[in-house]
């Protein structure tokens, strides 16, 4: 695993990953001629669209950014959540659980108002806000593995 | 664990947190019920199973479940089950073989509900 400095520099590998992630997963399947797609308008249409399998791909280049951003792999689930228990509505917000395959421990176990949780929550609706979940769940993790940096 | 006890503790988890009326309202008549599409109370049917857990194996688990789904509109009568133990940070329900973080099991009779109490009180290193 990479070594992190402080928190502007996990930022900034959390929005170079964000970005390249996006682009390997999202537009390395254009054809030729297509415009790439903007993260934003890409995250907001999935949203919008109420549309499981981009919702999905959202999630997906989240926990690929983050593995990249710390440079190691980890066994996933997520759940893009919905404000209809009966059908897909999505509501922007994500959930994710990671847990290093290695030592089995539940990397996103932290401490919330109910008490512990092994869920990571974020809403996701834009790049910034997707960088964002990206940085915060690359700090999470490494806090669970006892890695501490500067602010 | 005797499958008795487990039982018993579904039976009396299931009473204080679903708080049923009728006397012939129980945990394993609720789960024969299951196939009553999204009317069945999922809720009940999995905190039961969580609680029962925790209540035997005298710890606080920290957990995630969900019901799966055969089609957007039907219930499988499947759940699934991530439980942490929040001392050690293990997830106990990860898999090494398969690489999944979650016990998938078919919960539509009592014995199946025994059967996941016990399989996941195993997982926590209760006897």
């Amino acid at each position: 695993m990479t070594e992190v400095k402080n928190f502007d520099e996990l930022k900034k590998r959390a929005r170079e990953s964000f970005l390249q992630m996006f682009d390997e997963i999202v537009n390395s399947g254009l054809a030729e001629g297509e415009e790439p797609d903007n993260p934003t308008d890409f995250i907001r249409f999935a949203w919008e669209d109420s549309d499981p399998c981009l919702c999905e791909q959202v999630a997906e280049i989240i926990e690929r950014s983050v593995e990249l951003t710390l440079d190691r792999v980890f066994i996933w689930a997520h759940i893009v959540e919905s404000a209809d228990a009966e059908r897909f509505d999505p509501d922007g917000w994500y959930a994710f659980i990671a847990v290093d395959p290695e030592t089995s421990r539940c990397v996103t176990l932290h401490q919330d108002y109910r008490g512990k949780t092994i869920l990571a929550r974020f809403r996701i609706l834009s790049e910034e806000e997707a960088v964002e979940a990206v940085t915060k769940l690359s700090q999470l993790i490494l806090e669970n593995l006892g890695v501490r940096f500067e602010g | 664990m005797e499958r008795e006890k487990i039982r018993q503790t579904l039976e009396e988890v299931y009473r204080e947190l679903a708080e049923p009326e009728d006397e012939e309202d129980t945990y394993a008549a609720l789960l024969a019920n299951w196939n009553l599409g999204f009317d069945y109370p999922i809720i009940d049917i999995a905190d039961t199973i969580t609680e029962t857990v925790n209540r035997l194996a005298g710890k606080q688990f920290a957990w995630y479940w969900e019901p799966l789904l055969r089609d957007e509109y039907a219930l499988s009568g499947e759940f699934a089950f991530i439980m942490v133990d929040p001392e050690t940070r293990e997830c106990l329900t990860f898999n090494r073989e398969t690489m999944s973080v979650a016990v998938v099991t078919t919960l539509e009779n009592i014995e199946q509900a025994i059967d996941l109490v016990s399989h996941l009180l195993k997982r926590a290193g209760v006897k």
